[in-house]
């Protein structure tokens, strides 16, 4: 499963990227990976498979839930939100994901030393 | 919450069945996504077929993805469905707890009712299971069998037996409920011991849990005296410190502790403290052959039948009889009673009675469920309008009758968590009140058993009670209900009808209850009026245990007797004192075979008789008058001619139309001859019913034993007599016990409390039963009224007396009970076979007890009828045809 442009994805980041993403507003799958691609202005590799099925999984742990409605042309289509649990969630894999990153850029930037 | 955002609208679809929905809607989903991606890739300029192809790729294994979102949205609803029912459960319970809390007397008095219902069902049980349906502790007990029960072994047959039968494993043998006097612990006591063969402990596959049992020595006459003691009294005693060798004085003799059984061993009877061994000693041919009452068990070789077993006994009696002229076969062996499975031998008696009650507690039970039955019945009418509502509204039978079954539930869940508790308490209270020889009272317990019992009960009551609404709601027809209104409720009629058929079902079933327990009374109060053939009011006996080392001979048996019996009658307040070797009702008795000159010399003929030696005064505190000859006085001493007063029933048998004086009866195998010089009346030994035997007296003076029990009369509280006789005793040695001092009013007393016990308990399931059926009119009779309030108003109003209204009332009131009473009259009858064995001078068709249950239940009921029918007669005319 190559992909020409962008990064691997993390194991457990597109879980944080979806709920981050349907924290703003409840949205149908399409919309998920789109926001993500323009958010990440294509940096992020997001299989649209691996996608639904991170949907799937979210909302079996009860951190989305999902419902069907009418798309903004009239289709059917499946939207998701983020419920409380996923809220909460959220939050917690957010500072998590910054004090990591930070962590790393810590070890990653220039001692002042080397500069 | 909505998962749509504010824009979207709501789709519901329907129709469509869930599997085809889900693979419908997954293949919508990945399908709107691709073309969605293909169109904003071709507004940013790619071709259209470029555009499809990129979306695809950047999709992925869209066939992958299609199953794995089938499957986790398969899933997800199976999830979803039974976390909805159980919401919905919830929910459900939710709303029957608020709608019993709201009807709060109808909660309690249907939790009441249910939990002494399922209350007395769980104490019985817990008896029932523990006595009757657990198996015996012991290894392989489906092997073990009482062999020939009714029959009562010789201790030369029961040797031969356990010598030559093939069909047995092994035969142990034993003689149950030996009352002994112990002393040298603390004051001596009275303790229920039993002889057993030394295998008997093998027979049985339990080993000794200190020190050993018997062995084959120790059957010999005049062995080494030994015992084996219970753990119970091995702990009370000593503690369960050291205790193998240590002597025990039993019956004035010592006695070797050898060992000590595990905890809970008993057998033969719960009883039963220590063990003694058997005497089998063809040496000592007068107790050899002279005396049955062994008891025979053993373990049966697999694939025997019972009829085997039979023939090999009657092969065995007839080889007896070949061997020895003394030995005589009286009842010949049963095919169908020779081989009874041990645990069903060992409740014997307790067995019907303690299945009779629980049969009693299950109808306690059934007229509780009946109760509460009509209870629901009646709330769901009242409801019903309030139902029709909701079903008129959408809410599906199937909601409703979910409704009232789950109030149901909860009532039996509530009813059965307080019955339990009730149950504990009962149990606890019932215990004392069975007679104190029930086998197997130790395995009794509120146990996980007896908790599942109690659940399947709540669980039955549940149902019962339920179904009737159910059956009413399932008819219940929502417009027309609606239409009639709230007050007048429709076909209230039909429901009423129902529930009036279920009271008088409850009658019946109280009269049945009723009847027993007057029969059971009935009997038991012929069997309290029994004459055991003695005096019983102020007679006092108590049993004195010298040891036997110290009083040698007869001599000083006699001189250590006569100074006690001096010290006692010389007290004030003691108007008489006497020894007898045994006592009727108090214990073992001395049977021996004894021949008749020129009358029943015949080996195979000698009758056994019941044997006491007595000192003059015995007759006279008994109150028991001399028919001829004379009693026994200074004359009768050792060395003088051997004298005997026979009873009446032995001068009867063996010299009718002849005077038995100067007759000769005795034991030519000891040389001896015993002439008759007196003749007393028969006395009752050991039991108020069955046959009586015959007994022979012999003066204390020609045949004094080491133990003896000192018989007083005197005005005095037994307390005083006791200090009497304890000081008398110890007056003459200070190292001699006295047993426990009781009035033989006591002991005979004690004879009847099997049947006092179920006429007892029985007698208060029935007053349960009675006062649930009075409620069960009452309940029936008031809701009517309140439903005719109108009617009655118009009645009054219209000129009818407030008599007339209540006989109204009460007339319906006996219409009620006499539909009781029509079914469970016969019924009973019909039950009152049952009883055939344990009543006593009572047929089971007795005309009087068929006259008192009824009136009994006929008074209650009308009792209970008449508060309905006063409220009825106190209507207010202006006010109900305002209304």
């Amino acid at each position: 499963m190559t992909e020409e442009h962008g990064l691997e994805l993390l194991q457990g980041t597109l879980d944080v990227l979806i709920l981050r993403t349907l924290q703003r507003t409840p949205a149908h799958g399409y919309g998920v990976s789109r926001w993500i691609r323009e958010r990440t202005k294509g940096t992020l590799a997001v299989q649209d498979a691996a996608l639904y099925k991170a949907l799937r999984r979210l909302e079996r742990r009860g951190l989305v839930s999902a419902e069907w409605g009418v798309s903004e042309n009239n289709r059917r289509a499946r939207y998701y939100a983020l419920t409380k649990n996923g809220e909460r969630h959220l939050q917690r894999e957010a500072a998590a994901w910054r004090r990591y990153a930070e962590a790393v850029f810590t070890v990653l930037d220039p001692l002042p030393e080397e500069t | 919450m909505s998962s749509l955002p504010p824009d979207a609208r709501r789709v519901v679809r329907v129709g469509e069945t869930d599997r085809a929905r889900i693979g419908a809607d997954v293949d919508e989903e990945i399908r709107f996504h691709i073309e969605m991606r293909t169109q904003e890739l071709i507004a940013g300029g790619v071709s259209a077929a470029a555009a499809a192809k990129q979306a695809e790729r950047e999709f992925g294994d869209v066939g992958a993805a299609r199953s794995a979102l089938i499957a986790d949205d398969e899933r997800a609803r199976r999830r979803r469905s039974v976390r909805d029912a159980l919401v919905d459960l919830g929910r459900d319970v939710r709303i029957a707890g608020r709608g019993l809390l709201r009807a709060r007397l109808f909660a309690v008095v249907a939790v009441a009712t249910l939990a002494i219902g399922i209350g007395a069902n769980a104490a019985l049980f817990g008896v029932v299971d523990g006595v009757i349906l657990k198996p015996l502790p012991y290894p392989a007990p489906e092997q073990l069998v009482a062999v020939a029960p009714d029959h009562s072994f010789m201790r030369a047959e029961y040797t031969l037996a356990r010598e030559r039968m093939t069909t047995l494993e092994d035969v142990g043998g034993y003689v149950p409920g030996v009352g002994v006097g112990v002393a040298g612990r603390g004051d001596p006591v009275r303790l229920m011991a039993a002889r057993t063969s030394w295998n008997l402990f093998d027979v049985l596959g339990v080993r000794p849990a200190l020190g050993r049992g018997f062995e084959a020595a120790h059957e010999r006459t005049g062995a080494e005296r030994v015992v084996v003691l219970s753990h119970g009294l091995w702990q009370e005693w000593f503690g369960g410190g050291e205790v193998l060798g240590e002597l025990l004085h039993i019956d004035g003799l010592d006695h070797v502790i050898i060992g000590v059984m595990p905890r809970g061993f008993t057998f033969p009877q719960a009883e039963t403290r220590l063990w003694l061994p058997l005497e089998l000693d063809a040496a000592n041919p007068g107790t050899y052959w002279g005396i049955g009452g062994t008891r025979a068990v053993g373990r049966l070789r697999p694939g025997v039948q019972p009829e085997q077993v039979r023939d090999e006994l009657i092969a065995l009696a007839v080889e007896m009889r070949r061997a020895n002229p003394f030995w005589t076969p009286r009842e010949p062996y049963r095919a169908e009673n020779t081989v009874v499975p041990l645990a069903e031998h060992q409740t014997g008696e307790s067995r019907g009675m303690l299945l009779l009650l629980l049969g009693a507690t299950g109808f306690v039970l059934l007229i509780a469920c009946a109760n509460v039955a009509n209870l629901f019945l009646v709330r769901t009418i009242g409801r019903e309008h309030d139902l029709a509502v909701r079903a008129a509204l959408g809410g599906g039978r199937g909601t409703i009758l979910r409704g009232v079954a789950l109030e149901g539930l909860l009532l039996a869940l509530v009813g059965g968590v307080l019955g339990v508790l009730l149950g504990a308490a009962l149990l606890r209270g019932l215990l004392p009140l069975l007679p104190p020889d029930t086998p197997r009272l130790d395995a009794v317990a509120m146990d996980g058993r007896v908790l599942l019992f109690a659940a399947a009960a709540s669980l039955f009551a549940a149902l019962v009670f339920s179904l009737l609404p159910a059956l009413r709601l399932s008819g219940l027809r929502s417009a027309l209900t609606l239409r009639s209104g709230a007050r007048n409720a429709g076909d209230g009629r039909a429901s009423r009808r129902l529930s009036r058929v279920v009271v008088a079902g409850e009658v019946s079933l109280a009269v049945v209850l009723l009847l027993g327990s007057t029969l059971l009374l009935r009997s038991l109060l012929e069997l309290q009026a029994v004459d055991p053939g003695f005096r019983t009011s102020g007679v006092v006996a108590a049993r004195v245990l010298p040891a036997e080392r110290t009083l040698p001979d007869a001599t000083a048996r006699l001189g250590f007797h006569d100074r006690v019996l001096d010290r006692v009658a010389a007290r004030p307040g003691i108007e008489a004192a006497a020894l007898t070797g045994q006592l009727p009702f108090d214990g073992e008795l001395s049977l021996v075979a004894a021949a008749v000159e020129h009358v029943t010399t015949d080996p195979n003929e000698l009758p056994v008789f019941e044997y006491r030696p007595i000192t003059p005064d015995y007759f006279t505190i008994m109150g028991m008058p001399l028919l001829a000859g004379r009693g026994f006085d200074e004359r009768d001493r050792i060395g003088s001619e051997p004298v005997a007063i026979v009873d009446e029933a032995a001068a009867a048998r063996f010299w009718p139309g002849e005077s038995a004086l100067g007759k000769r009866i005795g034991r030519p195998w000891l040389n001896e001859w015993l002439t008759v010089v007196g003749v007393v009346p028969t006395v009752r030994n050991n039991e108020l019913t069955g046959e009586t035997g015959l007994a022979f007296y012999v003066p204390f003076a020609q045949q004094p034993t080491v133990a003896a029990t000192l018989v007083v009369r005197s005005q005095l509280p037994i307390g005083s007599v006791a200090d009497a006789m304890r000081d008398a005793v110890h007056g003459t040695d200070p190292t001699v016990p006295l047993g426990r001092v009781r009035s033989i009013d006591a002991l005979v007393r004690d004879a009847a409390s099997g049947p006092r016990a179920i006429a007892v308990l029985l007698s208060a399931f029935a007053a349960i039963a009675l006062v649930l059926g009075a409620l069960g009119i009452y309940g029936v009779l008031a809701y009517s009224v309140q439903q005719r309030a109108r009617e009655m108003g118009v009645r009054l109003a219209l000129g009818a007396t407030t008599r007339e209204v209540r006989m109204l009332v009460l007339r319906d009131g006996a219409l009620l009970l006499a539909g009781g009473l029509a079914l469970g009259v016969p019924l009973a009858l019909l039950l009152g076979r049952l009883l055939r064995g344990m009543l006593y001078g009572v047929s089971t068709t007795d005309p009087v007890s068929l006259l008192i249950a009824p009136a009994v239940l006929a008074l209650a009921g009308l009792a209970a009828a008449y508060l309905p029918a006063l409220r009825a007669s106190r209507v207010e005319p202006a006010v109900t045809l305002r209304e």
